[in-house]
């Protein structure tokens, strides 16, 4: 055991620093923390104006509140990449410390160029919004990386000296808009001759959609939840590991949704809300057994450290019993703590993906959103009852573990005495 | 005053950390200025601050962080594992008391 901790510590540690402390994923990873208010809010507004209840479809389609709630979607999450292509950039520039908003300008720009659109009239959304998405990561990640590409070649005008700092600032950045521009039209050119027509569809059917029917299937998912419990087991925070699935799901959640929105069945088992599912109460499923120390434990230790997690379990914060037990490095506890998330995780893919639990519509949930609401939310009443059944599964799963540890530290704490 | 922040991947669990070790600073009669942050505030509060803890589930990020902000090393530390569990904010206000003041000498 002590072997497996220190082998976990010297592979996974490594690994999870270098892509929190990759640049790119760091910036992508903000993105989407500082647009996740717009993404939620996108989602709501579809599920406010699609939700499908006969009295809440008359009201709102009888008072003109659906066309007001498909106006906040359509401009909020139907064009996500359009956000994506102008905070990526910024992020993304600071890193580099090369100027950010002349780096989203120019990003924003050559996104543009890339999209196929009706000339002097539209922009037609098509390639905004989730489809659109990893054009935008890319060149969000791309157009950055070329610029500070050519601040280090020192391919610029200067200025003499005394030029005032704005004008010098105008002219810096207009060799790398001048050269990002004439690359994104002869790649915009180039791609219009293919049989796929742009870019963006391109990069949809060859990146996004094999990388989504990848990333979105159990093993992968199922694979991704195991990381992140083994680091937090480590005691590293395993939120680095999935950000790096956050643009996969995220796109799962925003497909359900338009599907939601068309009247069509629902595409996806996995999107981001589906998380839901794999942690009540925080890594390691430990909701059941906040209320185990709370009421069972024997040791007053436990005990007041059960009073103390109780309410941020809820919440699916649980760092007070990682650390306060420990569940870190324990042994004995390493069974659960371990097996339930791979329980909770299969369990809810197998009752999405046999119907009995309906698919999940996309709406994006934010991680602290209370157990049992944050399952009414992502789907209905149905997921709760799925969420009921989690709990108790992984109650039952901690109690003879709890029952060990609390029998050591109370015979710990007597014989102190 | 001191002014000491905690921080971790979200600021949420520093944060209950926070209330416990207001209640024991006012208990102590020691003038605090204490907050929870998140990780990527780090860099605007660093300057200013007298002592930043940090959670110990970003324990292995520290010496990152140390080399990060060379001037500002020597008050940056983690929260011991079990104190930080069992919420005890009497002890690790002290031991980021000791801290400054070892620091100020």
């Amino acid at each position: 055991m002590e072997r497996l901790i220190t082998s976990l510590q010297k592979w996974l540690m490594p690994v999870a620093d270098k892509i929190s402390n990759n640049k790119f994923m760091n910036s992508l990873g903000q993105t989407f923390q500082l647009l996740l208010p717009i993404i939620m809010i996108g989602s709501f507004a579809c599920l406010g104006a699609f939700l499908d209840i006969p009295v809440w479809q008359s009201f709102v389609t009888s008072t003109g509140l659906q066309v007001i709630l498909m106006t906040i979607q359509s401009l909020t999450l139907s064009i996500i990449a359009l956000y994506v292509v102008i905070v990526l950039p910024i992020q993304y520039a600071g890193k580099l410390e090369i100027n950010p908003v002349s780096a989203a300008v120019i990003s924003l720009m050559a996104f543009l160029i890339l999209t196929p659109h009706d000339l002097y009239t539209a922009i037609p959304t098509q390639w905004l919004g989730y489809s659109g998405l990893f054009g935008a990561m890319i060149v969000g990640g791309l157009v950055p990386r070329f610029i500070k590409f050519l601040i280090n070649r020192k391919i610029y005008v200067r200025m003499p000296k005394g030029v005032p700092s704005i004008v010098e600032d105008s002219f810096a950045s207009l060799v790398p808009s001048l050269l990002t521009m004439i690359i994104v039209v002869i790649i915009a050119w180039i791609f219009s001759t293919t049989s796929l027509g742009s870019f963006h569809n391109i990069i949809y059917t060859l990146i996004q959609t094999p990388m989504q029917g990848f990333g979105l299937s159990l093993p992968a998912y199922l694979i991704m939840q195991i990381i992140c419990t083994l680091l937090m087991f480590c005691g590293i925070h395993g939120n680095t590991v999935f950000a790096v699935f956050t643009p996969l799901t995220m796109a799962a959640g925003a497909e359900n949704l338009a599907a939601l929105a068309a009247g069509e069945p629902l595409p996806n088992i996995i999107t981001s809300s589906f998380s839901v599912f794999c942690q009540p109460g925080g890594i390691g499923c430990t909701f059941g057994l906040a209320f185990l120390l709370t009421f069972l434990a024997k040791s007053k230790r436990l005990r007041t450290l059960g009073k103390l997690s109780v309410i941020p379990a809820i919440f699916g914060i649980n760092e007070p019993m990682i650390f306060g037990i420990p569940i870190l490095l324990n042994p004995l506890l390493f069974i659960p703590y371990l097996l339930n998330p791979i329980i909770c995780t299969v369990v809810s893919y197998i009752s999405i993906a046999t119907g009995i639990v309906p698919r999940l519509s996309g709406t994006e949930i934010n991680w602290t959103m209370p157990q049992f609401v944050s399952g009414f939310l992502a789907q209905g009443p149905q997921a709760v009852v799925l969420q009921i059944v989690l709990v108790a599964i992984t109650t039952i799963i901690w109690l003879p573990f709890f029952k060990i540890v609390d029998k050591q530290i109370s015979t710990e704490e007597i014989e102190n005495q | 005053m001191y002014k000491i922040a905690l921080v971790c991947e979200h600021g949420a669990s520093t944060g209950l950390c926070v209330r416990k070790m207001v209640d024991a600073s006012l208990e102590l009669g020691t003038e605090c200025d204490i907050a929870a942050y998140s990780l990527s505030k780090l860099e605007n509060i660093v300057g200013e601050m007298d002592c930043v803890l940090f959670g110990p589930q970003i324990s292995f990020k520290l010496d990152k962080f140390k080399k990060a902000y060379t001037d500002h090393a020597a008050k940056m530390t983690v929260i011991n594992s079990m104190d930080f569990g069992m919420m005890n904010g009497d002890k690790i206000l002290k031991d980021a008391i000791k801290l400054i003041e070892k620091n100020h000498q």
